[in-house]
């Protein structure tokens, strides 16, 4: 609820900051270079290979079932609910290197049905995952871990919950609360773009 | 300060929700029908998860008995370890996710699971879970006993 009512008094707060004025980008990643893996192992570079076309970008780690999914869904649902999705790119990003390989990854976006275009799922060198997330504004801290079999341990991690726009220029239009905000709200700001 | 339970807060958060919908109150209450004993769960759907992975489960748990009841263990054949999670908020706007202490499931009254609060958690699964499949979960009450649901998944809740 409070959440709820945050992510409300923010996306009211950030329609009304876009119609008071027009182009109000909120970073510019256009300085820098993200050399980056998609889930076939394919590298990608952030944002050089994705310029031309807008991104809708989330931030998960894959043994975070709630919120993640949630994210997840929500950037599956923008998509499927665009009229004219047109070049638009929807990209997941882990911020759980570590665990979440090029091939863990696969087989989550194949769970979600995910692991087609326009879906990308992306994972790095933990070092380049670090400077990505500092510079989009994801935190995150090892919360409890599970002793399980052979004396492995799982753990999980507290994190921001966030969904990017990003357009064209690579610059940083909006960012939402990424389990909170209605599609209809991401698929509206995609379509001023 | 001592901490509120975990579920009085799911229930105050259910109770929230149905009365933001102002117009719906009576609707959202009425959808709920209680049975006339035991526990009924309704409209159970589990994540997609990928092998080794892990999901989550959201229901409604209605307890149509006077008396609370409680959940003794989880249990499913697709996964190592399962538990009654909640997702919470902390400070600087990062969430969290931490094992439900103690639930209660109050008499004549509902739990809802949604996204977002609380989750049965599915940890270790054995097998992949994709849109489509139907996984079995078993919950054991202390009074209403085994209960066996069905749970699909689905990449999200059909209620919306
Ligand atoms: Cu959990």
């Amino acid at each position: 609820m409070r959440l709820y009512i945050r992510n409300l008094i923010l996306v009211i707060f950030t329609i009304g900051f876009a119609i008071s004025c027009s182009s109000p980008a909120l970073d510019d990643y256009s300085d820098v270079q993200y050399h980056l893996m998609d889930q076939n192992g394919e590298s990608v570079i952030f944002p050089d290979d994705y310029e031309g076309a807008p991104v809708v970008m989330g931030f998960i780690y894959t043994n975070c079932p709630d919120i993640c999914s949630f994210i997840t869904a929500n950037v599956s649902k923008v998509y499927n609910e665009m009229e004219n999705p047109g070049e638009t790119q929807f990209v997941l990003v882990t911020f759980d290197p570590d665990r979440d390989t090029s091939e863990v990854l696969k087989n989550y976006a194949n769970a979600f049905d995910m692991d087609k275009d326009p879906f990308q799922f992306l994972t790095g060198d933990p070092d380049v995952i670090d400077q990505l997330m500092t510079r989009v504004g994801v935190r995150t801290q090892e919360s409890y871990s599970r002793e399980i079999e052979d004396g492995e341990r799982m753990y999980f991690l507290n994190h921001s919950d966030k969904i990017l726009l990003i357009d064209s220029r690579s610059r940083l239009i909006f960012d939402y609360g990424g389990s909170m905000t209605p599609p209809n709200i991401i698929i509206e700001d995609l379509e001023k773009l | 300060m001592k901490p509120v339970p975990p579920l009085l807060l799911s229930i105050t958060f259910f109770i929230l929700t149905s009365s933001c919908n102002s117009e719906n109150t009576e609707l959202q209450s009425s959808q709920f029908e209680l049975p006339d004993s035991g526990i009924e769960i309704t409209d159970a759907w589990a994540r997609p998860g990928r092998i080794n992975g892990v999901s989550a489960i959201y229901m409604n748990v209605l307890n149509g008995s006077a008396e609370p009841d409680t959940l003794i263990s989880l249990s499913s054949s697709i996964a190592g370890l399962v538990e009654l999670h909640e997702t919470y908020e902390l400070a600087d706007d990062m969430m969290g996710m931490r094992e439900a202490e103690n639930p209660v499931f109050p008499g004549r009254g509902v739990v809802s699971m949604q996204p977002g609060g609380f989750h049965i958690m599915l940890m270790q699964l054995n097998q992949p879970l994709n849109v489509g499949d139907e996984v079995h979960l078993v919950l054991k009450f202390a009074l209403a006993g085994d209960i066996s649901v069905p749970v699909p998944v689905q990449s999200q809740s059909e209620q919306n």
